[in-house]
């Protein structure tokens, strides 16, 4: 059974740009989605389209095998967690979670039982008595996820729930609602975000959008590894990955990639149809090292470090090469010195290439040669990633 | 030598103090002068309020504040028969006159605050400038208008006073419910509350003192009307105690003293409500809480 199915959905808000173009999407029972993409891209949109709260333009939303487009937010059997805790600021903590049950007519004596067990599993059991204003950020991050646990829904929506908390707090709330997740089997989990750490540690899969299109969807190695377009390619990973221009040419029938002065072939296959034209280079800086470690066949490129950033296990040095900037990942110690000369090296088999036109991937995922990598095309079920 | 060379060198070890706060003696006086003024303004007000008490329980009270031969007579009168009548039918007129003011106010400013309304813009400016027609313009027309329909009695007299306290009453609350986050409202709807729950669980209580503040205002200002009432109301046993006020100024003699007690008597119910809005104040805004911004 799809658990939930967005069919060429579209958002428009009078004569601006779609908030939301022509979405197509299925999330599994039980699977954790991951919305993600800078500010203004539609993920909130979309998500309030779930939840009800925004009628879609155009397109149907599908929801258990049953089309929920015209459906208003309450009979859904969605929950969802807004961004600002939107707690009921004049009812104590425990009215808070008997909210909705009262509202819906359910015996007393369930609800009390309901709100104490959700309580003891979030650990507010405490805090029954209190008005929100009395709560930390944190605590209220608490309430407002039991209230949205309180009634067992097949769907739960998250809007940025942990952007207001510290940085601890959050690295902390997201490895509980991780587990909260893997408690609610059945409950498929949406959650938006434009912190992409928090996308790839969290989702079972991730979908990236982009000025209210769906660039990609994927486990979060699809993404990492098999990037679809530049934009997904930089957004996702930390460092960003380099993107230089170059040249592709076929020689022999093989691939061939100019830039930055070297020139190394493609040792995997493009996509059938690859002709000769200007393409994107994309290297992650993780990909790219010390010319001095680097094993045979790597491409070397020289240059002079610049700005070096230490972050405890290893440096990221941006190296300025002619033509470009790149940003390296070399061994913590030695700490390079600013403005030396310095060699660095990459394997072409981690090179991703783009379409400088259509900044589209020219790798042919559905190559065996690349199964390794997974393609985008086939959605992995939830739960064998990660 | 040493002593005049010593005192330089304790200066320079101390810190720079600025020059003591002593006030001059020109601050002095004109605050003397500023405090002799305000009391003389404060004696304006309290000299009536002083001759409200003391005629209230003078046998022999005259418009002068004088030491009053003390008596229970005025009250009596004031809470005889008619008198008494006319406190009821201004409990009954300002009551009924908020009630209908505040619930209609209440919900047509929720309206204005959350709906998509065209023309939203003149038309609040509209509601903003109609809580600003003096009263005497409309009180004719009206005044035909409820002749014709047999309406000149105390209950479509309430009505029409909270049709007048509406506008200013639909701003007042409008504010308040501005300052509401949507989001509390929309976690409701995504628990299955109607329109009318959010209404009275979760916007209601979060505007209540706003909608307290405005029912306030309707009462005070029905409680306190006279061209309106002495207009629309034609039955004399249904006039309201500001008229009745006007009733002691006979053709012979002007009854001070009924005047005075009457007038405490009619000043109380405003006066509870003073006391009434300051608890109601002091609770101030609940919203923190709501949303972490």
């Amino acid at each position: 059974m799809p658990g939930l199915r967005f069919e060429h959905v579209w958002k428009l808000y009078g004569r601006q740009a779609p908030a939301v173009a022509d979405l197509s999407l299925d999330i599994a029972e039980g699977e954790f989605l991951v919305l993600v993409g800078a500010s203004g891209c539609g993920k909130t949109t979309s998500l309030r389209m779930l939840a009800g709260l925004e009628r879609p333009s155009y397109g149907r939303i599908w929801m258990g095998g049953k089309d929920v487009t015209d459906i208003p937010p309450g009979r859904r059997d969605v929950s969802m967690v807004f961004q600002s805790y939107a707690l009921y600021p004049n009812m104590t903590v425990y009215k808070n979670l008997a909210f909705g049950p009262r509202v819906r007519r359910e015996p007393r004596e369930h609800i009390r039982r309901r709100v104490e067990e959700v309580a003891e599993i979030l650990g507010i059991g405490g805090l029954l008595d209190r008005h929100p204003g009395e709560l930390s950020g944190g605590q209220r991050q608490r309430v407002a996820l039991g209230r949205a646990m309180i009634r067992e829904p097949s769907l739960f929506l998250m809007d940025e729930p942990l952007s207001n908390l510290d940085a601890a707090l959050r690295v902390q709330m997201r490895a509980e609602l991780i587990r909260l997740h893997k408690r609610l089997e059945r409950t498929a989990t949406v959650y938006v975000t434009h912190d992409q750490v928090e996308a790839l540690t969290m989702g079972d899969r991730v979908a990236v959008l982009k000025d209210g299109s769906l660039l990609q969807v994927g486990t979060p190695a699809e993404l990492y590894d098999a990037p679809a377009t530049v934009y997904v390619a930089t957004f996702i990973g930390s460092p960003a990955m380099n993107v230089i221009p170059g040249r592709l040419s076929i020689v022999g029938g093989r691939p061939r990639v100019a830039c930055l002065g070297a020139e190394f072939e493609v040792p995997w296959p493009l996509r059938p149809g690859a002709a000769a034209r200007d393409v994107l280079v994309g290297i992650r800086p993780d990909d790219l090292g010390p010319a001095a470690r680097a094993p045979r066949g790597a491409v070397r490129i020289g240059g002079r470090t610049d700005v070096c950033e230490q972050t405890g296990i290893a440096i990221y040095a941006t190296v300025n090469c002619p033509g470009a900037a790149l940003v390296a990942r070399l061994p913590r110690s030695p700490v390079p010195a600013a403005n030396q000369p310095i060699e660095v090296a990459f394997d072409p088999r981690d090179v991703h290439l783009f379409d400088s036109r259509t900044q589209a991937s020219i790798a042919d995922r559905s190559h065996p040669a690349l199964a390794g990598v997974a393609s985008p095309a086939a959605a992995a079920p939830p739960g064998t990633t990660k | 030598m040493t002593a005049v060379g010593a005192a330089p060198e304790a200066a320079a070890r101390r810190p720079a103090m600025p020059p003591a706060n002593r006030a001059s003696l020109r601050a002095l006086s004109g605050q003397a002068i500023a405090n002799v003024l305000l009391a003389i303004f404060g004696a304006l007000f309290l000299l009536p309020m002083l001759w409200l008490v003391l005629a209230s329980v003078d046998a022999n009270a005259s418009w002068s504040v004088e030491v009053p031969h003390l008596t229970a007579a005025n009250f009596a009168d004031a809470l005889s028969g008619s008198n008494l009548q006319s406190i009821i039918n201004s409990i009954v007129m300002s009551g009924v006159s908020t009630v209908i003011a505040t619930i209609c106010g209440a919900l047509a400013a929720y309206a204005l605050s959350r709906r998509r309304i065209p023309w939203k813009g003149p038309l609040l400016l509209a509601v903003l400038f109609l809580s600003g027609v003096p009263l005497a313009i409309l009180v004719i027309p009206v005044f035909q208008m409820y002749s014709a329909i047999g309406w000149l009695s105390l209950l479509p007299c309430s009505l029409f006073l909270a049709v007048t306290s509406l506008p200013f009453e639909i701003y007042l609350i409008k504010n308040f419910i501005d300052a509401v986050p949507r989001d509390v409202e929309e976690a409701a709807r995504m628990e299955r509350a109607g329109t009318f729950q959010i209404l009275t669980r979760v916007v209601g209580p979060l505007a209540l003192p706003g909608i307290g503040a405005a029912a306030i205002y309707g009462f005070v200002t029905a409680w306190g009307s006279f061209l309106v009432p002495l207009v629309l109301i034609t039955d004399p046993s249904q006039q309201p105690g500001s008229i009745a006020i006007f009733g002691f100024i006979g053709n012979a003699y002007v009854r001070y003293g009924d005047i005075a007690a009457f007038s405490l008597i009619y000043a109380v119910p405003i006066l509870l409500l003073y006391a009434l809005s300051a608890r109601l104040f002091r609770g101030g805004f609940v919203l923190s809480g709501a949303v972490k911004g």
